[in-house]
Order: C-alpha cells, then sequence, then structure tokens
C-alpha cells in the first residue's frame, strides 16, 4: 500500500510519533502509566475511608486515625515507585535487565533526597528526611533518577563495559553484569548532590511553580483538553504523548494534597489549584474527548448500527476506555465528528472550571489518581464532595445533546451509503 | 495449543476485545490462549506467544514492534481499525487463521 502521504501526516502525525517513540518519552509515558497503578491502593484505602466517614462518631477514634496515617503513608511514599517504574521502563525500551535499573533508581533517589543520620538520646541512628519528599511532590525526581539510572546503565552495558564473568551463573553474571555500571550511578548521583551541593527537590519544587502555573491556567487547561481528542483524531494515542505534560498535573494535585493534610479547606483562596490531574481525571468522561455522552447518545440513536456499537461501547466507556468508539464509529480521520470530538472536553473544562472558580463543588485535592474509575464514582473519590457527581452528570447530559445533532445527520449519510449499495 | 498476544497502548482497550477473540475461537472449537498488555511488554510476553497481535492505538510504535517480533520469528497482525472498533472477534479469528 504506497500511498502518497497526505499533508497532516507529514507535518503532525509523523512529528508527533517521532516524539513519542523517543526513548526518554516512552520512558516517561511506561514509567508513570504503571506507577499510577500503585496509587489504585491508595484509591481503595481512600473509598474505604470514605465509607467510614458515613458511620457516626467513627471519625473520632484511635481506629479512625490509624487508618488515616496509613493512607497518608501509602499516598506518601509513591515517589520512590515512580523512580523505580520510571527506570524498569527505561531499561525495558533499552532491552537491558529492568530490574537492577530499577533497583539503582530508587538508590539515585534517596541519594537526591539528601537525608541526615541523627543519632537520637538512645544511640538509635534515625534516617531523617522530609516526608513530602517520599512522595508525588518528587514526581520530577523520580524522572532524573530513573532516566539517570537508565542512560547510564544502558551506556555502559551498550559499550561493553562490563565485568567478564564467564563460567559463572546466569544468576551472578546479571548481577556482574550490571556491577560497573550500578557503581557508575550511584558515585555519578552523590557526587552531583553531595560535592556540587546540588538539591533537586528544592531546584524542582522552584522551577515548577511558574510551570503549574502556566499549565493549571484556565487558556493553559483548554488547550490540553483539546489536545487529547485532537491528537486522537489523528491518530495518535493520546497517552504515548501526554504523560509528560501530566507529570505537571500530577505535581499540582500533590500540592493540593499536601495543604489539605494541613488542615486546610479545599477553596481557591487557601491556594489550591483548580487545574490538577484529579480535576482532569474528574472530566475524564468516558476517555479522551469525554466520549461518554456521546455513548449514551448513540444508544438512542435511530441508526441500528450507532445503537449497536453504543451496546458495544458503554461498559467500556464507564471505565473510561473509548477506542471502541474511535476506531468504530469511527472518530479517528472523521470530518463529520471532528469538530463535536473537539469542543466536548473544552465545553467541559470551561464549566468544570468555573463551577470550581465559584466554589460550588469542592476542588479536587486527592492522590486517589485512577484514569479506570466510573466518572461519577471518581468525582466523589476526588472531591469528597457530593456536589461533583451532580456535575458529572449534568456534564455527561449536556454532552450527549451536543452530540445528537451531528449522529443525525451521520445515521441519515450511513442511510444513504448504503441503500445505493443495496441498488 | 496457540498463544496469541494482544497489545495496545496500556493494555486496558484490549482486555475487553481478548474475551471476544477467545469466544471466537472457542465457538469454533479451537483452543487458543489470549492475553492483552501493553505494548512496551511485549519483550517479557515474546518468548510464550506464538502470535502477535497489534492494536492500531500503538501504530506509531510500529517499527519497534516490528523489529523485536522479527528476533523471534514472528510477524506482528496489525488489527484493522473497523475490526478493533467493533471488536469483532470472528473477523479477526478469521484474520489469524488465514495469516
Amino acid at each position: 500500500m504506497a500511498v502518497e502521504k497526505k499533508w497532516h501526516e507529514k507535518f503532525i502525525v509523523d512529528p508527533l510519533n517521532k516524539f513519542a517513540n523517543l526513548r526518554i518519552i516512552k520512558s516517561i509515558s511506561g514509567g508513570i502509566a504503571s506507577g499510577v497503578n500503585i496509587l489504585l491502593i491508595g484509591s481503595i484505602l481512600s473509598i474505604i475511608s470514605i465509607l467510614m466517614s458515613f458511620i457516626p462518631g467513627l471519625k473520632e477514634t484511635e481506629f479512625s486515625v490509624k487508618f488515616f496515617a496509613l493512607k497518608e503513608l501509602v499516598f506518601g511514599i509513591v515517589g520512590v515507585f515512580f523512580a523505580y517504574s520510571i527506570g524498569a521502563a527505561n531499561a525495558k525500551y533499552n532491552k537491558i535487565d529492568k530490574q537492577s535499573v530499577g533497583f539503582f533508581a530508587v538508590i539515585v533517589y534517596y541519594i537526591f533526597m539528601r537525608p541526615e543520620f541523627v543519632i537520637n538520646e538512645n544511640g538509635i541512628t534515625l534516617f531523617q528526611a522530609e516526608f513530602s519528599k517520599f512522595g508525588t511532590n518528587g514526581i520530577f525526581v523520580s524522572l532524573v533518577s530513573g532516566l539517570w539510572a537508565g542512560e547510564i546503565t544502558n551506556f555502559f552495558k551498550k559499550h561493553g563495559w562490563v565485568m567478564k564473568s564467564e563460567g559463572l551463573p546466569e544468576i551472578i553474571q546479571t548481577w556482574f553484569d550490571y556491577l560497573i555500571a550500578g557503581t557508575v550511578v550511584t558515585l555519578s548521583a552523590w557526587a552531583f548532590t553531595d560535592l556540587l551541593n546540588v538539591d533537586l527537590f528544592t531546584i524542582f519544587s522552584t522551577i515548577l511553580i511558574p510551570i503549574i502555573d502556566i499549565f493549571s491556567s484556565f487558556w493553559g487547561t483548554l488547550l490540553l483538553a483539546a489536545s487529547g481528542p485532537l491528537l486522537f483524531y489523528f491518530g495518535i494515542h493520546p497517552l504515548s504523548v501526554l504523560y509528560p505534560v501530566f507529570a505537571v498535573y500530577i505535581a499540582a494535585a500533590a500540592h493540593n494534597a499536601d495543604l489539605l493534610a494541613r488542615g486546610l479547606a479545599p477553596t481557591l483562596a487557601n491556594g489550591f489549584i483548580i487545574n490538577n490531574y484529579g480535576t482532569l481525571l474528574m472530566i475524564n468522561l468516558g476517555g479522551a474527548g469525554s466520549t461518554l455522552g456521546l455513548n449514551i447518545a448513540l444508544l438512542f440513536s435511530k441508526s441500528e448500527t450507532h445503537r449497536k456499537l453504543g451496546r458495544l461501547a458503554i461498559l467500556p466507556g464507564i471505565l473510561n476506555i473509548n477506542e471502541p468508539l474511535i476506531f468504530g464509529l469511527p472518530i479517528i480521520f472523521n470530518p463529520a465528528f471532528f469538530i463535536p470530538y473537539v469542543i466536548v472536553p473544552i465545553i467541559n473544562q470551561a464549566i468544570a472550571y468555573f463551577v470550581l472558580f465559584f466554589g460550588w463543588v469542592r476542588i479536587p485535592a486527592s492522590l486517589a489518581l485512577s484514569m479506570h474509575i466510573p466518572s461519577v464514582i471518581n468525582a466523589y473519590i476526588l472531591t469528597e464532595d457530593y456536589r461533583a457527581i451532580f456535575l458529572v452528570l449534568i456534564l455527561i447530559t449536556l454532552d450527549a445533546l451536543i452530540w445528537v445533532p451531528f449522529l443525525k445527520t451521520h445515521a441519515r449519510q450511513q442511510l444513504i451509503q448504503e441503500t445505493q449499495k443495496s441498488n | 495449543m496457540t498463544n496469541i498476544l494482544l497489545v495496545c497502548q496500556g493494555g486496558m482497550s484490549s482486555s475487553f476485545l481478548v474475551k471476544k477473540i477467545h469466544e471466537a475461537f472457542t465457538k469454533n472449537q479451537e483452543e487458543i490462549q489470549i492475553i492483552s498488555k501493553a505494548s512496551m511488554e511485549i519483550v517479557d510476553y515474546i518468548d510464550w506467544a506464538d502470535i502477535i497481535l497489534v492494536s492500531p492505538s500503538v501504530l506509531y510504535a510500529m517499527d519497534e514492534i516490528m523489529e523485536v517480533c522479527q528476533e523471534y520469528g514472528i510477524i506482528p497482525i496489525l488489527i484493522p481499525l473497523e475490526l478493533y472498533g467493533r471488536m469483532d472477534g470472528d473477523a479477526i479469528r478469521k484474520l489469524i487463521v488465514n495469516s
């Protein structure tokens, strides 16, 4: 199939695919995607703690306090896992041992943390570092740790700078193989932090503030809301390109969670960021492009094909997976659906922004950031505010109504095509 | 027994499709094992797999997927958009059988 490339392939699809294929981008995407899965455990704990809050009198008990501490702990140490998963993902793309690289990444992360060893009055050595450094706050340090460990190890492996260990059992060989690289990874990270006296956590938290400000601004987020569907429309899976951007929003979510843990109410006046990853997930109604409304409109369409696809896609759709619609309707490369597919998420985003801005719904401030929990439930988990559920339901209804006229035209065209074919 | 590996971006959308494909084979009294994974995990499962199906959502990584598969002498099958979208297990089964 030697088809001449269209303009959009040459100027949009190809460069973006190249970008998505960069090893660093792939490592970040793959690493964050599997790291976020760890947040699922925290999400389950969040759900349990929400359920517990409905039981009167339980909140003040010791049990409840202990349980809350567990939740904080699980969310609080995610940064270390991100370092591991990004290192492991990088190793996978370099086709080297991912466990070794993952371990190195964790060592590097701990070195970057610059812990102090303090001997207490009983002579016991304590490991001292700010607890927030272990968590999602450090997501960019996790990125650096993972890539640091992965790329240095890869460099040594590819140049054959390894210990020769022929004749030894394979397991020991793997360790010897990575001994030199691992030592260099560790020493270089130490020299960078302790000899050059660089505190990555402070650097990132300083440069991140303006970056978060730009990305999480009203217009910045609208741009992101539009870019997901735009990418998918041109056949590029949004998650292959957008994860590095999501990292900024995840950091914004961590900022909110920190403030909430200090006992502040999630309002704009208290410094909470409206557009954080939680907000994005809350209005990620059915997947990139918020297609749940479309899915519901399909269920009620007059066209048999529409209804069939609607039924097929609804279960994945509820779990925010919309490939069946993107490829099945199809939306991808289909001019008939370009406008609603791009407009709907922009409208959702704008409405949600103002609703949160005026404080009609609490600003999401949770770290229970799971993409595949049904939106209606996720809205409550993220905000702990029942009004968020209404917001989601209203948006889905609105989205469905926007899609109806476009579906009608599409159904009519299909009917004409089918009759032409049968004639 | 034939082992089939289906990959997509995150291994999520494909997890819905594996059931349909498995059903299609069972209907024809053919026994297969099929699992879905993220495309980055191919290297971990390629030893196990006899056939590799690729979702159109990871078209961007096709060159690399080809490269990995070639090392193991497997020719990956790219599932056409419409079949993937309709989650058409029967048609995909035919695609596999005919290749």
